[in-house]
């Protein structure tokens, strides 16, 4: 009997059919090497470790000035030292998510509810100029602060002077009668994202303001959920006006959603509350989309191009980093529901302490697969490869593995298996006498606090009268 | 005791066409079902008639465990054939023997006259003492 290779390193992936995709990779992130053993493998999505606390009221957005963190919780604005220790600096109105911006001199903080703040790392001030508004985001470029303004307004601040602002200085992005949702730079270009238009500017370097349209590339397309704007040092991300996942690049606009995930975000009571944070570790960049109201946290891996969940708890629910700071030479994460701070971290296996379940539902697996299609198949063995030896010291850990010979619908028992002892590397994790089927899905549950990593998966097969 | 259901169950198992916590589709458990009616009727035609009737996949079966593991075994031989599986040389023989056991205890042996005059003819005689001189 032949012992064959099938799938089972892959991304989220529901189709509205099931029968066409009903793959969940959840807590994982998928890991291209393919110059490694494994071309592609699962990798777990780092723990959470307590670094600070702050305040009550939930995280509202976390910002850099000069080396020193800041972070926004209910109303406070709070520093964070390297050594986590958090101090109440002043009072940010307001309950919404905020955008923290440094200018070199000043953070800059924008509520959605009032004029802007600017910290100067001694006084918290409160924006009065008549020309600033109620925006909801900001961005620097070459000495001067922008915001999105009222109406279709967009706001150029005075330079170096982030709370003031020349009247002739506050445009109006034109292409489209559209409502102006949020400004950001990138790589010297600042991206107008109104609801239905994305209008890139340049410096101009004189006139007022001293940004021009950059001819013929106004797009078609806007911003659905504010706080879903994140960049990198490669690309601005957002979800788009059509509910569908984009990057900008230059004046490139790429889509990186997929039909599943777009039907995801369609059944969402709404996604205009939908957050985004870019983060970079090992070499690889994401971009992490939250949605609160569809309780659901979205992962893109930029090297693989490909989608997966994040979840805390044992129920799915939508993941805790409400933001993201690379500061102290540690990745820092804020709790979207309450003060707590903590590390992003690969030896961390809890989200502060709580279970992480990390899932992987696989493709459907038929007689094709194994060459021959409208066979049925006799499983007799199941070997799942992943990295063994990492059980704790004083028991071993424990996978669940379920099948589901409908796509997804309805799933079999649960079947335990240990995965050896702390230290045994050569151990075989497998499971015997699994029947016949014309297809069918494996699920792998974990749950352990242990580093999990999916590499591969063999079964001993025989292919039968169909 | 136990049903058609749990004997058909357990062969699928044993055939490698079920898995624990998997249900056979209805399909494949219809067939099952027949090949078990069809292997018990021609058993009877064998000399080997457990007293069942034809069984539905609910009903109890009242037998004995040994017979019952000898139906499974059949059973699951039936299956991997229906299926074009292949049978491994210790499953073929232990179903041969499961039937000879069968057969040795289902046999009916028929009660044996002899007729009367041959009887008479053939039993041997007292045979009357000598008289000595």
């Amino acid at each position: 009997m032949a012992l064959l290779p099938f799938p089972v390193v892959g991304p989220t992936y529901v189709n509205r059919s099931l029968p066409v995709s009903a793959q969940v990779t959840r807590n994982f992130y998928i890991d291209l090497s393919p110059q490694g053993n494994e071309p592609a493998s699962l990798q777990p999505f780092p723990g959470l470790k307590p670094f600070a606390t702050t305040g009550s009221g939930k995280n509202r957005g976390m910002g850099v000035l000069n080396g020193a963190l800041y972070t926004i919780t209910g109303t406070t604005l709070y520093s964070v030292t390297s050594l986590g220790v958090s101090t109440s600096i002043g009072t940010i109105n307001g309950t919404g998510r905020c955008v923290l911006e440094s200018d070199g001199t000043n953070l800059v903080i924008t509520t959605g509810s009032t004029k802007p703040y600017t910290y100067d790392g001694s006084t918290l001030t409160l924006g009065t100029d008549v020309d600033l508004a109620n925006s909801s985001t900001v961005t620097y470029n070459n000495r001067r602060v922008i915001y999105d303004g009222n109406d279709a307004d967009v706001i150029f601040a005075d330079l170096d002077s982030p709370l003031d602002v020349n009247s002739l200085n506050v445009t109006i992005a034109e292409s489209e009668p559209d409502d102006m949702r949020g400004v950001l730079a990138h790589n010297g270009q600042v991206y107008a994202f109104g609801e239905s238009s994305i209008e890139p500017y340049y410096n101009t370097g004189s006139g007022n303001p001293p940004y021009s349209v950059v001819t013929n590339s106004v797009e078609q397309l806007g911003l659905h959920a504010v706080h879903s704007l994140a960049s990198n040092k490669d690309f601005v991300y957002f979800l788009g006006s059509d509910l569908v996942p984009y990057r900008i690049s230059g004046l490139s606009v790429q889509p990186i959603g997929n039909p599943a995930i777009g039907q995801a975000i369609r059944n969402y009571p709404t996604s205009a509350d939908a957050f985004g944070v870019t983060f970079r570790f090992d070499s690889l960049s994401f971009y992490l989309l939250s949605f609160k109201s569809g309780n659901e946290t979205w992962l893109f891996n930029e090297q693989s191009g490909l989608w997966t969940n994040l979840s805390s708890g044992t129920d799915g629910s939508q993941h805790l980093i409400s933001d993201y700071q690379f500061i102290y030479n540690k990745h820092i994460v804020a709790d979207r529901k309450n003060g707590n701070i903590y590390e992003m971290d690969f030896d961390t296996f809890t989200d502060n302490g709580d279970v992480i379940q990390r899932q992987r539902d696989t493709l459907s697996i038929d007689g094709g697969t194994f060459g021959a299609p409208g066979n049925v198949v006799f499983m007799d063995r199941l070997e799942l490869k992943i990295e063994t030896g990492a059980s704790l010291i004083d028991a071993e850990a424990q996978i669940i593995m379920q099948f589901s010979d409908d796509n997804g619908r309805t799933w079999g028992n649960e079947n335990f298996a240990t995965i050896g002892q702390q230290g045994d590397y050569t151990y075989k994790l497998e499971w015997f006498a699994l029947g016949m089927f014309t297809n069918r899905m494996f699920r792998f549950i974990m749950t352990d606090p242990i580093k999990w990593v999916i590499l591969s998966a063999n079964a001993e097969v025989e292919l039968g009268y169909g | 005791m136990t049903t058609a259901q749990e004997i058909i169950n357990n062969s699928a198992r044993d055939a490698g066409i079920l898995a624990d916590g998997q249900a056979l589709t209805s399909g494949v458990n219809s067939s099952a079902l027949h090949l078990l009616n069809r292997m018990i009727a021609r058993w009877r035609n064998s000399d080997v008639d457990l007293g069942l009737p034809e069984v539905l996949a609910a009903d109890t079966v009242f037998i004995d465990v040994a017979d019952e593991e000898a139906i499974e075994v059949n059973l699951t031989l039936r299956l991997m054939v229906r299926f074009k599986r292949p049978i491994p040389t210790g499953l073929s023989q232990a179903g041969e023997s499961a039937f000879e056991e069968l057969q040795a205890k289902y046999m009916i042996i028929n009660e044996s006259g002899f007729d009367p005059a041959l009887t008479q003819k053939y039993l041997p005689r007292k045979i009357p003492r000598q008289s000595t001189i």
